[in-house]
């Protein structure tokens, strides 16, 4: 009885704080936690008239197709392979790159490189395959040109194996590292002046100023940062993929999520495409939760 | 004569149309009937004279006088317009958008408005231009705001027909055709193999295929080469894949397009991937150019697991090790090597894109000249003919959510069997894009032949809605029209009656398609991935056989089965 009147008389007094809230929490219980109904079919052999309840139960069977797909070994690898290799590159350049802007005294320069370096983010990926496809073509690109001059043999490299993963983190990072970037110089922007000024009291250069003060003031934003990102580690878009694999590259470029569009889409595998998304983001959550908890031990800061 | 008595009737249609609209009741026929009354003189005499069969116009009387009494109908071969009254009914169509650039069926094309004028029904258009197979999956799937008509995913293959008829999305046709469809019935019975490929191993018809059999009987698809080329290094037209090699080498050694430098001739490149070089294989033994075949004892194969198939892929790899095949593997850059004059020999196209690849190279090279390969032989001896395109395109169908299924097999029946919407579907519409002369033969507008936005006549006539990707029967006749007096004629002249039948695709069974679906995809990849690999050299021909053996123990073998039942199907409703 008691708690019925608290908790009426904290709605009372917060009510504007709730409806401040209300639209996410709608947000996350119409797109995020409504479909999660559909996992089901993960688990039945979906029919579309019967709809996703009364499609008859499969069990396991999905998951056991998957595993014993000649595929699943490379998918997992050329997927784990892929997703370390981006984070690997490109976490730690936008943080480099914001803390150059930061060293950047120039106002005018500061902001025309931040903008210079934003822009790629706004270019699709087609366009940024087509153009990395331009650069490379094996006669007259300019990069195999340039190669060329070096005694470089012209080859394509988009029917090399070995060379997609560094063309896809590659583009990668160029396209969004300057976006990132953001995050972390509005962090720098709120450290406190005062300390820089009494440091240089103390006889503290760039370097030390930057190593003393602007890292460890931003560092709970990286971990945290870095531990979202692991939590994500397994979702690679398929769209630039499918734009830049070809059958001789699928040895290191397919990945789940194309091997879901192929397979689950384009014939019409619902259940399977469930199941595989599924194993996908079991994945993803037990890799936050490691990364979590690594994080807590080591630095005590971490998101839950 | 013909085709005077359908223009005829075409224009009668329109007329009346006009006039009076589709009514076919009394209630507006006090208001009408004064203006229209000397109109619809004309209009008996138009039909009097345009000698419709006397039977039709008979049963017309009988079924309908009040519909003969106000003067709108006529009949197609048993089919009568309009079908309704103008907006009584409307249809939703989703699926592919036309394949002609800066024009959408949703935005309405006069051929579009025409039929909608004739048939009285109006169809809402869904249609998109890019990621159609996932929208149409998405929405098919999740059973909601389904279209009354629909062109069915997944594109390259038929399992969409079993497994949308399996789930209830598709209503069976075959008493709607039965009983409302006289033009479809006769386009079955001209083309058993239609029949054939639209129905399901239940016997029923859940789905029409687009039908490209009577086009494909014209329209050579294959290699073409530089004829021009040849003619500056002096060297004849190769017919075996040893002259064939002699040529490639010639053209990358040589500066075979004149321009001073030896070394930017692309000897071959191909269209959509690496793999369709398999089109050389008649070079190796097989008789034909087609994947799947049927040997002469009638057993069905798979050649792509096949001995003859390795001797392919050697010559392949000693060709793409010499730099005589593109590293191009996907095509993306073909057009753009084309335009540069760097192309010798591209795999593959139809016979009216062999034409543009000539548009694109005069650009820079006005004595570009691409001419159709003889199909490649092993020896001087032999007899290989190549393979006719598909018969059929995508398939499309009538879902549940349809309240009007006859009045939507009707509009069907119109758009896509009777001569009526034929002639709309291939030749436009009279006085918009054709016209006849005094012999009574077609002849194209300048809206078709001199177009400065559409430069080729295909995309002139495609601007305004005909040859639409709905519903589609292609018309050989009409396309030989199309490209009267060009080398698109020419050779297909020469490769008609010339083609071997293209292995039949017939639907599946639920099991069939069960198997398929769960096989098919991932063995596909690998074939095509050890394709390329073997052809690029990435891996050795020495682990062909072990490459077989897993292609077996990925269900090849049970693929083989699946088509050999099919074709056994094929066989017993097409009655060879």
């Amino acid at each position: 009885m008691r708690a019925i009147w608290d908790l009426k008389k904290n709605i009372r007094r917060d009510w504007m704080l709730l409806l401040i809230v209300l639209p996410g929490v709608v947000y996350f219980a119409v797109f995020c936690y409504g479909p999660m109904y559909g996992i089901l079919m993960a688990f039945k052999d979906y029919n579309v008239s019967k709809g996703i309840w009364g499609s008859p139960w499969a069990g396991l069977k999905h998951f056991k197709e998957l595993v014993n797909s000649v595929y699943f070994g490379r998918l997992v690898k050329n997927t784990f392979l892929l997703s370390i290799e981006q984070l690997f590159w490109s976490f730690p350049i936008p943080i480099a790159f914001a803390l150059l802007l930061n060293e950047l005294k120039h106002n005018k320069l500061k902001r025309v490189a931040q903008t210079a370096a934003y822009l790629p983010h706004f270019i699709s990926a087609v366009v940024v395959v087509g153009i990395l496809k331009d650069l490379l073509s094996s006669d007259g690109g300019v990069l195999t040109r340039l190669l060329q001059t070096f005694g470089v043999q012209p080859k394509n490299y988009f029917n090399l194996p070995e060379a997609f993963r560094t063309l896809y983190v590659g583009s990668g990072v160029w396209q969004e590292f300057g976006w990132n970037s953001i995050i972390y110089v509005a962090a720098i922007s709120s450290i406190d002046q005062e300390m820089y000024e009494s440091a240089s009291l103390d006889g503290a250069g760039r370097w030390k100023k930057l190593v003393y003060i602007t890292l460890p003031s931003i560092a709970p934003t990286i971990i945290l940062l870095l531990v979202m990102n692991m939590g994500n580690m397994l979702n690679i878009g398929y769209e630039k993929v499918i734009l830049m694999y070809n059958p001789a590259t699928y040895s290191t470029a397919d990945i789940f999520s194309t091997y879901v569009y192929r397979k689950g889409l384009l014939s019409a595998q619902y259940s399977f495409a469930s199941a595989v998304g599924l194993a996908n983001s079991i994945i993803n959550v037990l890799i936050l939760l490691g990364a979590n908890f690594v994080a807590r031990k080591a630095t005590d800061t971490s998101i839950f | 004569m013909q085709k005077k008595i359908i223009a005829a009737l075409l224009s009668a249609a329109m007329l009346i149309s006009v006039l009076t609209g589709c009514q076919n009741s009394g209630k507006q026929e006090g208001e009408s009937s004064q203006t229209s009354e000397n109109k619809e003189t004309e209009e008996t005499n138009e039909e009097k004279k345009s000698e419709v069969p006397s039977e039709e116009t008979d049963t017309a009387d009988a079924d309908a006088p009040s519909i003969d009494a106000t003067g709108t109908v006529y009949d197609l071969g048993g089919l009568k317009l309009p079908i309704c009254e103008p907006g009584e009914v409307e249809l939703t169509y989703m699926g592919n958008d036309t394949w002609c650039a800066g024009v959408s069926y949703n935005d309405g094309t006069a051929v579009q408005q025409e039929i909608e004028k004739r048939t009285g029904v109006h169809v809402n258009w869904d249609t998109y231009s890019s990621d159609v197979e996932t929208v149409l999956q998405t929405r098919l799937a999740s059973m909601e705001g389904l279209p009354d008509m629909v062109e069915l995913p997944p594109f390259d293959s038929n399992v969409g027909v079993d497994t949308y008829s399996g789930n209830g999305v598709l209503i069976p046709l075959n008493d709607l055709i039965e009983q409302h469809a006289p033009n479809i019935q006769k386009l079955f019975e001209k083309y058993p193999a239609l029949k054939a490929m639209c129905t399901s191993a239940d016997g029923n018809i859940y789905a029409l295929a687009g039908w490209w059999g009577d086009i494909n009987d014209y329209v050579p698809d294959y290699l073409y080469i530089r004829q021009d080329w040849l003619d500056n290094l002096g060297i004849e037209m190769p017919r075996t894949i040893d002259e064939l090699y002699d040529v490639l080498v010639a053209f990358k050694e040589q500066d075979a397009n004149g321009n001073g430098d030896p070394n930017d001739e692309i000897p071959l490149a191909t269209k959509n991937g690496i793999w369709q070089l398999y089109y050389l294989m008649t070079g190796f033994g097989y008789d034909t150019n087609s994947l799947w075949y049927v040997d002469e004892a009638g057993e069905v194969h798979y050649a792509a697991v096949e001995e003859q198939y390795r001797e392919m892929l050697e010559f392949l790899n000693k060709c793409y090790s010499e730099g005589l095949i593109s590293d191009d593997l996907e095509g993306n850059l073909l057009t753009q090597n084309i335009t540069e004059d760097k192309v010798g020999i591209v795999c593959h196209d139809p016979a009216d894109n062999m034409a543009s690849s000539d548009d694109l190279a005069m650009t820079g090279n006005p004595n570009c000249d691409y001419e159709f390969m003889p199909v490649i032989q092993t020896d001087e001896n032999g007899t290989a003919q190549m393979t006719k395109r598909s018969l059929t395109w995508h398939y499309y169908g009538i879902t549940s959510a349809c309240e009007t299924p006859e009045v939507a097999i009707k509009w069907i029946d119109y758009v896509y069997a009777s001569e009526d919407g034929s002639m709309l579907y291939n030749y436009g519409i009279e006085g918009l894009t054709y016209e006849y002369d005094d012999k009574g033969e077609i002849q194209f507008t300048d809206l078709v032949t001199n177009n400065e936005t559409y430069t080729s006549a295909f995309s002139a006539l495609r601007s305004v809605g005909a040859w639409p990707t709905y519903f589609i029967n292609d018309s050989g006749e009409a396309f030989m029209k199309i490209f009267e007096g060009t080398k698109v004629e020419t050779a297909c002249k020469a490769a008609y009656n010339n083609m071997r039948d293209p292995f039949p695709e017939m639907l599946g069974t639920a099991e069939e398609s069960e198997v398929y679906t769960s096989i098919w995809p991932d063995l596909s990849t690998y074939l095509n991935e050890m394709f390329t690999a073997f052809v690029i050299g990435t891996e050795s021909l020495d682990n062909f056989y072990k490459y077989v053996e897993t292609a077996n123990s990925m269900g090849m073998q049970d693929i083989i089965e699946i088509k050999k039942a099919q074709y056994g199907r094929y066989q017993e409703i097409v009655g060879k």
